[in-house]
C-alpha cells in the first residue's frame, strides 16, 4: 500500500499541494499540511479498499483544515493565491495577463467549498466520483457544486471581457 | 463558455510545491529505513574514520573553548565521572535530477550530518572529543515534469 500511496504522491503532488494551498491560503502551511497528511498515512494501519486517490486527497484536505484551525490563533497574514503571481513563461497562447488576473481574482472570490471543488477537479484531476469519496458527500452534490462554481466564473469572465469575449 | 473557462483554468500557472516537500513526504518516510540500513556501515566508519583528539589540559575544564549549547545531551553522569556531550548538525539539500543509468531520472538529495562528541573529565582535567562527518545520498525515482 505504501508504494501505491507514494506513486499517487508523485503523480498528483501538484494537485495535492494546490488543494492544501486553496484551503490554508499559505504556502508554508500548505507544505506542512501535505507533509502531515503523508506522515499520518505512513503511520495509519487502515487498509482502505478500492481507489486510493480519494483517500489520499481526503487526508491532505483534513490536514489542511487542521492547519487552518491552528492558523486562526495566529491569523493576520495576507492570503496567498494558488496561482503564480505572473502569467506562464512563455505566455500561453490563450491566456493574457489581463485574463490571468481576472481568472485569479474570480477563483479567489469563490466560496471555499466551490473553490475546493474547482481545485480538485481541474488541478487534482479527480472524477466527480473520486471527489465525492474524498469529501464524503453525494456525487450529485459535488457535481452541482462544481457546475455552480464554473458558471459563476463564466459570468465573471463575461462581465469583465464584454461581448467581444464570446466571439 | 463553460469549457472555455475550464481550459483557461487549466492554463493558469500554478504555484509549485517546493522541492523540499518531496524529501519531507517521501524521503522523510524512507529516511528511517535508510538510516537503519546504514547504521552498521556508519558504525564501522565511525571506528575507522573518527579522529580522536586527546587534549591534556593542565588548567582543567575552565580553559576549554566555549561551545554553543549542546543540541542533545546523551548522557550526564555523576560529577565525579566523565561527562559525555553530543552535538549533531544535519542538513538536507536537494541537488536536482540525475540519470545514472541513462534511462531512469532520479531526484537526488544529499544529507550531511556532523556529529561532535565530547567526554569531559573534570576531576582528571582531560577532555576527549570526536568529530564524525557523515554524508548520504538519497535517490528517489520520480516523474519529471
Amino acid at each position: 500500500m505504501r508504494e501505491a500511496i507514494e506513486r499517487i504522491y508523485w503523480e498528483r503532488r501538484q494537485g495535492l499541494f494546490t488543494l492544501a494551498l486553496a484551503i490554508t491560503r499559505c504556502p508554508g502551511r500548505a507544505e506542512d499540511a501535505v507533509q502531515e497528511a503523508f506522515a499520518r498515512l505512513w503511520k495509519s494501519q487502515a487498509r482502505p479498499g478500492g481507489d486510493l486517490v480519494p483517500y489520499v486527497f481526503a487526508a491532505v484536505r483534513n490536514a489542511a483544515i487542521d492547519q487552518v484551525r491552528r492558523q486562526d490563533a495566529v491569523a493576520g497574514a495576507q492570503p496567498a493565491s494558488i496561482f503564480n503571481g505572473f502569467p506562464a513563461d512563455p505566455p500561453s497562447e490563450i491566456i493574457t495577463a489581463e485574463e490571468h488576473r481576472t481568472v485569479r481574482e474570480a477563483v479567489e472570490s469563490l466560496p471555499d467549498e466551490q473553490r475546493e471543488a474547482v481545485v480538485m477537479r481541474i488541478y487534482g484531476n479527480l472524477t466527480f466520483d473520486e471527489m465525492a469519496k474524498a469529501l464524503g458527500e453525494p456525487l450529485q452534490t459535488v457535481a452541482s457544486r462544481y457546475r455552480r462554481a464554473i458558471e459563476k466564473l463564466s459570468e465573471k469572465m463575461k462581465r469583465v471581457a464584454g461581448p467581444s469575449h464570446d466571439q | 463558455m463553460t469549457s472555455d473557462i475550464e481550459n483557461l483554468l487549466r492554463d493558469m500557472p500554478l504555484r509549485k510545491p517546493p522541492a523540499s516537500l518531496d524529501a519531507k513526504v517521501v524521503g522523510g518516510g524512507r529516511r528511517l529505513r535508510i538510516i537503519l540500513c546504514t547504521a552498521a556501515a556508519a558504525g564501522i566508519a565511525a571506528a575507522a574514520a573518527a579522529v580522536i583528539i586527546m587534549i591534556l589540559s593542565p588548567g582543567g575544564p575552565a580553559r576549554l573553548p566555549v561551545l554553543p549549547p549542546p543540541a542533545e545531551v546523551v548522557q550526564a553522569a555523576a560529577p565525579t565521572e566523565p561527562v559525555r556531550l553530543q552535538q549533531n548538525w544535519s542538513r538536507l539539500s536537494y541537488e536536482g535530477v540525475v540519470v545514472p543509468d541513462g534511462r531512469t531520472p532520479l531526484r537526488q538529495f544529499r544529507h550531511r550530518v556532523l556529529e561532535h562528541v565530547q567526554w569531559i573529565d573534570a576531576a582528571g582535567g582531560t577532555r576527549t572529543e570526536m568529530t564524525l562527518p557523515r554524508e548520504e545520498v538519497i535517490l528517489i525515482k520520480a516523474p519529471i515534469d
